[in-house]
């Protein structure tokens, strides 16, 4: 689902992202971790086609990022690392306009905020103004607006960031809901959250690939009770 | 088939910049501001012009004052605010950090930019029409035609959307709002200030006269100046200011020329912007 095959980006002149090979299988829900500057958010961003490789090549479902962004954007859900508000939009019209700009019919706009809203537990929250929730309330909705167009792929850079402990753990549970729908899923996260919601991890270094762990998940199953 | 039309030509950034700008107060005080301004220019027009303009009434002369000083200020009003306003159009969705979360849908650049466009035109149509009470007035008094109004409004509806398109390239190739602003000020006064200064300059029966006499048969030597001034956003509608239709000036013919060639330019501009959207690499 999600294909890299020696991808770089170059950025201000200097590589940021070098010889990237990786796979992450459909409904597999796989980890990023990495330091600061490692290049996570750059992977990311590549796999949402915001960035065009500068060398080797990215297909998400089966599309090259490069010959289709547009089409990639249509079936890639991406939380990005930081988010601003706009003042005076509400929860629900946020939705409305990710909706709108999706080209989901107007008709069935409201109905899809609704269910997404009761899925990140922002229900009650639906018509207050955007920059009045906390910042976890606002990574929540982030990810109902990442999910508004219902997409195969989900990217998501520090989703738990600004979250208490529950919230992580409601996450977790949440990322693990999304891979048994079908979801193929990045997440940047923390390493807490990566185990609790990972098939595996990647680890990027300096803008390479360092290791990749066994899908413990897969691991898990086939151990014998 | 019509509905899914109508989703590809939807203009939802559009939809969202009208809904929460006209929640802000300082939208009704910008164009309370805007009257006011109109009103003090038309006000000041009236007070230093000459009695003896040649108009058969005092009423007349009230009239044509007015009438050309409100429309001058709206018209610069219009030039700076499209510029400004539009300069931080796609920077400010940059700065917020929005412009990620646009740019990570579906939504094509160029109906990301056409709604920023859209939107400060829509404002200044405001701006525009806020000081219509000043022109009915002209109008009830005499000494200005309604075809004369007809035209300051489709000039001044020209510059707006030219300069806003101008803002918002500048404000997809800066760096900054800050940047984009400096940069759409300048390119302002270049398109503005240049034009019109070589106009006032320019001797007459030289270069600009004959292209007027060229573009426009009608213009006579004398009016050369302004033909060549007519040719910016800001002086657009300068022609429509210093002649009636039908009195045998370049206003009576240029400012649809003048119109046409800004909403070509603009369009221009908007197809400049939306491939700097799409292809700028943008910070995260």
């Amino acid at each position: 689902m999600i294909e890299l095959r020696g991808a770089g980006v170059r950025l201000g002149g200097e590589w940021v992202l070098r010889d990237v090979d990786l796979d992450v299988a459909p409904g597999e829900c796989r980890g990023l971790l990495g330091a600061n500057g490692s290049g996570r958010t750059t992977l990311l961003r590549l796999c949402a086609g915001l960035l065009a490789p500068g060398r080797g090549s990215v297909r998400i479902a089966g599309l090259d990022t490069r010959r289709a962004a547009a089409a990639v954007r249509g079936r890639v859900g991406y939380v990005p690392q930081r988010a601003g508000t706009v003042d005076g939009q509400t929860v629900r019209e946020e939705l409305g306009l990710a909706a709108a700009c999706q080209g989901i019919a107007p008709g069935r706009r409201r109905a899809i905020a609704g269910d997404l809203l009761e899925l990140v537990s922002l229900g009650d929250a639906a018509d207050r103004e955007v920059a009045r929730l906390s910042p976890g309330q606002h990574r929540r909705l982030l990810l109902a607006r990442a999910l508004v167009h219902d997409p195969v792929v989900l990217l998501l850079d520090a989703p738990d960031a600004g979250l208490d402990e529950d919230a992580c753990a409601d996450l977790a549970d949440l990322l693990v809901e999304l891979r048994d729908l079908g979801k193929t899923l990045l997440v940047a996260g923390s390493p807490w959250l990566v185990r609790d919601a990972c098939d595996g991890a990647v680890v990027l270094d300096g803008g390479r690939l360092a290791a990749s762990s066994a899908p413990h998940r897969e691991a898990e199953r086939e151990v014998p009770a | 088939m019509i509905a899914m039309g109508r989703r590809r030509l939807a203009l939802p950034v559009l939809g969202r910049d009208l809904r929460v700008r006209m929640r802000r107060r300082r939208t009704a005080a910008l164009l309370g501001g805007c009257l006011a301004i109109a009103v003090c220019a038309g006000l000041v027009a009236y007070g230093v012009s000459p009695r003896s303009d040649g108009d058969p009434s005092v009423a007349g002369h009230a009239a044509t004052a007015l009438f050309r000083g409100a429309a001058a200020a709206t018209l610069v009003l219009v030039a700076v605010l499209g510029t400004s306003l539009g300069a931080g159009a796609i920077s400010g969705e940059a700065e917020r950090g929005t412009l990620e979360l646009l740019r990570a849908t579906a939504l094509p650049s160029w109906r990301l930019v056409a709604g920023k466009v859209l939107d400060v035109v829509s404002l200044l149509v405001l701006v525009i029409a806020a000081p219509l009470p000043v022109y009915g007035l002209a109008l009830h008094l005499g000494g200005v035609e309604a075809g004369a109004v007809g035209a300051l409004l489709a000039a001044c509806l020209g510059t707006a959307v030219l300069t806003a398109a101008l803002g918002v390239l500048f404000s997809a190739l800066a760096p900054s709002t800050a940047a984009a602003s400096a940069m759409a000020g300048g390119a302002l006064l270049l398109l503005g200030g240049l034009p019109l200064v070589v106009g006032v300059i320019t001797p007459q029966q030289t270069a600009s006269s004959h292209c007027a006499a060229l573009l426009c048969p009608s213009a006579t030597p004398s009016t050369g100046a302004l033909v060549v001034a007519s040719a910016s956003p800001l002086t657009g509608a300068l022609p429509v200011l210093a002649g009636q239709p039908g009195d045998g000036t370049p206003g009576a013919a240029w400012w649809h020329v003048t119109v046409a060639v800004e909403g070509a330019a603009a369009m221009v501009l908007m197809g400049a912007s939306s491939l700097v959207v799409k292809r700028r690499r943008w910070p995260a």
